[in-house]
């Protein structure tokens, strides 16, 4: 969306156009909703933090500063949105924490990826991501699947860039490996447990 | 294109070997065309930099957008803003505008009407409890006395209603023109004689206010003659006798040798 549609977009929205807000969240839902599912590994809590963040983004619309870009407000209202409820609901035995605190140069074990979520190709990357560090995790989605530059992810992050590219490219190494054991081992699951294992993975998923 | 040791970032390259620092420069899209190709020329010959780059592209591919499943969010939105009024016909925004003004303003004008009020007239808009002034409290006490004197007089007047039969016996005393004496006597008792109740009979006082036993003496004092008498043996009275010129009835409490005698004018009045 140019800025042009997304102005004129905003600003029927904060005359009262229900239609343009309904293009709005059209247009956007779906870049927030996967940062934030690629960050939590969790549909629920997704779409939970992406419908609030769009009820206080557009109930606050005429607060809008036209110099920025609607998608980087919105992003930066999500991304405030999920610490809080991370912050609220973490459990011991988050991958974030563990990962926290095992440091960000240690690999996890080969044992940690049998779990329910690394056994099909198309959860693997999920299950890949999730064995990031937080900042690894965070700047691969946001540089690989936002199609941000290393600039804005810099200023909000609040990183420098050179950190930034640092985070990048350990994250993007690590996350190559782990992405390609759980595949094998997704393929060695559909090898052993044929389809049955896959549905059972669809309801888990 | 780098081959050599000295511009491998890690130290650890092998010779031949594509730094990796390369390829994640070319990942992040930070050089140019003819370096890419380059990179691309020389990744024909570096099989486990090639299968890397394949591997990591095959991770990032996967991480597109498009296989994400995902609800739609614009319904759910949408009618939880319309919960907040947030997307309402204009024409109702318009009036609800007006409205919320209106309201602003006229609790404005109320504002200052009481406030105009209050400047002219304090009592009149003052909430709550109110100084009072000393002019009022000058009114109330006036007010308040002749209501008192009122009742007052009403009273006294059903009590002098009531006290009308006994207007004869409330007449001012007459004045006798004797003088009285006090005195106290020793504990002799004496018999009244007929001639000391004539006496006293004369002197106005009734025969039948003299209850019970009493006695008399009569004891010369000055030229003049007294008479002591005795009720029921308790409290004494003298009565002097002045020749003809009749009783004066004293009281003595206690009969006890004299000890004194006072001189003074006396009102000896009915009994009733």
């Amino acid at each position: 969306m140019d800025r042009a549609t997304e102005r004129d977009l905003i600003e029927r929205a904060i005359a009262g156009e229900r239609a343009a807000a309904g293009e709005l969240i059209k247009a956007h839902q779906r870049s927030v909703y996967g940062y934030i599912l690629r960050m939590s590994g969790r549909h629920e809590m997704a779409e939970d933090v992406v419908q609030e963040a769009f009820v206080r983004v557009l109930a606050n619309l005429h607060r809008f500063d036209f110099r920025f870009r609607f998608s980087t407000w919105l992003f930066t209202i999500a991304r405030r949105l999920y610490m809080n409820a991370v912050a609220k609901s973490k459990p011991a035995y988050d991958t974030d924490f563990v990962g926290s605190m095992g440091g960000k140069g240690g690999m996890p074990d080969a044992s940690t990826y049998s779990d329910e979520r690394s056994v099909t190709e198309k959860d693997a990357i999920q299950s890949a991501l999730m064995h990031l560090s937080v900042e690894q995790r965070e700047i691969i989605v946001l540089f690989h699947q936002m199609d941000w530059p290393i600039a804005l992810i810099a200023s909000q992050l609040d990183m420098p860039e050179g950190t930034v590219k640092s985070h990048l490219h350990r994250g993007r190494r690590r996350l190559r490996v782990l992405f390609k054991e759980h595949k094998q081992l997704a393929s060695v699951y559909r090898d052993h447990f044929g389809g049955q294992l896959n549905e059972s993975d669809e309801v888990l998923a | 294109m780098s081959r050599g040791s000295s511009e491998d970032q890690f130290g650890q390259e092998p010779v031949g070997r594509i730094p990796e620092s390369l390829i994640d420069a070319a990942l992040d899209g930070e050089i140019c065309d003819q370096m890419q190709e380059e990179i691309a020329h020389a990744l024909r010959y570096d099989h486990t930099r090639r299968a890397e780059l394949l591997e990591t592209a095959d991770a990032v591919r996967a991480l597109g957008l498009n296989d994400i499943p995902m609800p739609d969010m614009q319904c759910a939105v949408l009618n939880r803003l319309d919960q907040h009024e947030r997307f309402i016909p204009r024409t109702m925004r318009r009036w609800v505008r007006t409205g919320r003004l209106a309201i602003a303003a006229g609790l404005l004008l109320g504002l200052m009407l009481i406030a105009g009020l209050q400047s002219m007239n304090p009592r009149l808009a003052t909430i709550g409890a109110q100084s009072t002034p000393v002019d009022d409290v000058a009114c109330a006490v006036e007010e308040d006395t002749q209501r008192v004197a009122t009742e007052v007089q009403s009273g006294v007047g059903q009590v002098l209603a009531k006290l009308s039969p006994l207007e004869g016996m409330l007449a001012t005393p007459r004045t006798t023109g004797t003088k009285s004496f006090e005195l106290t006597v020793n504990r002799q008792r004496i018999q009244f004689t007929d001639s000391d109740l004539i006496a006293l009979s004369e002197s106005g006082v009734r025969a039948d206010t003299l209850r019970g036993q009493f006695a008399s003496r009569r004891y010369p004092s000055r030229g003049m003659s007294m008479s002591l008498v005795s009720f029921s043996g308790e409290r004494g009275r003298l009565l002097p006798s002045t020749g003809a010129s009749g009783f004066v009835i004293l009281h003595s409490e206690r009969t006890e040798p004299i000890v004194r005698e006072t001189l003074r004018e006396e009102r000896i009045a009915d009994l009733p």
